[in-house]
């Protein structure tokens, strides 16, 4: 089964044992993470992961290679699973990336209502595993995929590119 | 006569606190081998008058939880009030307040020589206070994504390649005060770890590591990340004692990631 990647910038209010913990059940997500989940006509922009995630480190390229900066990237991955259990349903949506390949391999969650964003805010905070990445793990990464020929160096943002000749 | 400076005092396990100071009189402030990376104390003359105010609640417990020499020498009013609390005291004898931050110490006492030294001084100053406390005024607009630069972080950035330290120091002294939201806080920690600017380097990493100790931990988090964008080798020890005091377990995980990063550049 295949693992959904969805992009965050908060990685700590998705902590468990946060202030949040002290009031909260332990299954059920802060409010403060839906800042991570906005959606755009109601749907969820997120990438599929192979359950081998031989292509994680390509779509973690794709996904800073249109970026200013690379400080850091945090996301959440949870099996597609608990996604196809709780009713949510996906749709592919080219992704809008520097790696056309890549592109494809992004999808959304559609239809959503606010109580289904609610259930998967819970979904991806009880079964999610919250990764960061870290600039020289994202340059890395980065070079690798522009030395493949995935993504064109030209096309980085000249930020991005001069760090990458270092 | 009264000249103005800014000092930071950083130290002890829990807080860190920024302490606008006012000397009134010639100021004595000694620091021997200023310049010197790695000096950790400031000496101040006996007799000197020193005035405090500060826009930390109850300053005064934390001034005396950052460093007991500090709360040794000097006499601090009740802390009974919260807000911004002004008092005054008299050293009664030299006095060295230990830091346990390198570079933090030469940074602020070149900045009170630097603001004693030139008539224009205060002038420059309150210029960059103007200009910060603007800075902050737009803050509620912009939505931060990470990777991605906004009016305001590019005006932050400005604001310190344009001004330099006075610009650190006075961000620093708005930022910390409890009105301001911690994910801006979090974002200007994030802003000023990736800003390319030496002049400013050890007083960005000294920001930051304050950050480290802060009670939001959105805020504890963006310093941990800004200090290893900095690759600032001396703030390891920083970096250290808040792995050690980090309660929340992902925390923790993240910023022992930042700590292994920050020694893989050593």
């Amino acid at each position: 089964m295949p693992l959904l990647l969805r992009k965050i910038d908060h990685k700590v209010k998705w902590a468990k044992g946060g202030e949040a913990s002290k009031y909260l059940p332990p299954e059920q997500a802060p409010a403060d993470v839906l800042h991570d989940l906005k959606t755009e006509d109601n749907r969820l922009s997120v990438w599929q992961i192979e359950d081998d995630k031989s292509n994680l480190t390509r779509v973690i390229a794709a996904i800073v290679s249109t970026r200013e900066y690379l400080q850091k990237l945090d996301y959440i991955l949870i099996d597609f699973r608990h996604i196809q259990e709780n009713g949510l349903r996906v749709e592919r949506e080219s992704g809008d990336t520097l790696d056309k390949q890549a592109n494809s391999w992004h999808v959304d969650v559609i239809q959503l209502s606010a109580s289904d964003l609610a259930r998967l805010a819970n979904l991806l905070f009880a079964n999610g595993e919250r990764v960061r990445e870290l600039e020289p793990q994202l340059l890395n990464m980065l070079r690798q995929s522009v030395n493949a020929g995935h993504i064109h160096e030209a096309e980085l943002k000249p930020t991005v590119a001069q760090k990458l000749q270092v | 006569m009264s000249t103005e400076a800014r000092i930071i005092v950083t130290g002890g396990n829990d807080v860190s606190a920024w302490i606008p100071l006012t000397l009134s009189g010639e100021p004595r402030l000694t620091l021997p081998g200023v310049t010197q990376r790695g000096q950790n104390a400031i000496t101040m003359g006996g007799g000197t008058s020193i005035e405090f105010t500060s826009g930390w609640t109850s300053l005064p417990l934390q001034v005396g939880g950052v460093s007991p020499e500090f709360a040794q020498h000097v006499s601090l009013a009740p802390a009974n009030t919260c807000g911004p609390q002004t008092f005054s005291t008299n050293l009664s004898a030299t006095t060295t307040f230990l830091v346990d931050t390198p570079n933090v110490v030469s940074w602020a006492v070149q900045t009170a020589v630097s603001n004693a030294a030139t008539s224009s001084g205060r002038e420059r100053v309150t210029n960059v206070e103007l200009r910060v406390s603007s800075l902050f005024d737009t803050a509620d607009l912009v939505e931060f994504e990470d990777g991605f630069e906004n009016e305001f972080t590019h005006r932050v950035k400005q604001l310190v390649k344009t001004n330099g330290v006075s610009a650190v120091a006075e961000i620093a002294a708005v930022l910390f005060r409890s009105q301001i939201h911690s994910e801006l806080v979090a974002q200007i920690l994030l802003c000023l770890g990736r800003i390319e600017d030496d002049a400013t380097y050890y007083a960005r990493s000294a920001v930051l590591q304050c950050g480290l100790s802060s009670l939001s931990a959105d805020v504890r988090d963006a310093a941990a990340v800004g200090i290893a964008s900095m690759s600032d080798l001396n703030a390891i020890p920083s970096l250290e004692r808040a792995v050690a005091r980090e309660i929340i377990k992902d925390l923790k995980v993240d910023m022992q990631k930042a700590l292994l990063e920050l020694k893989r550049t050593a």
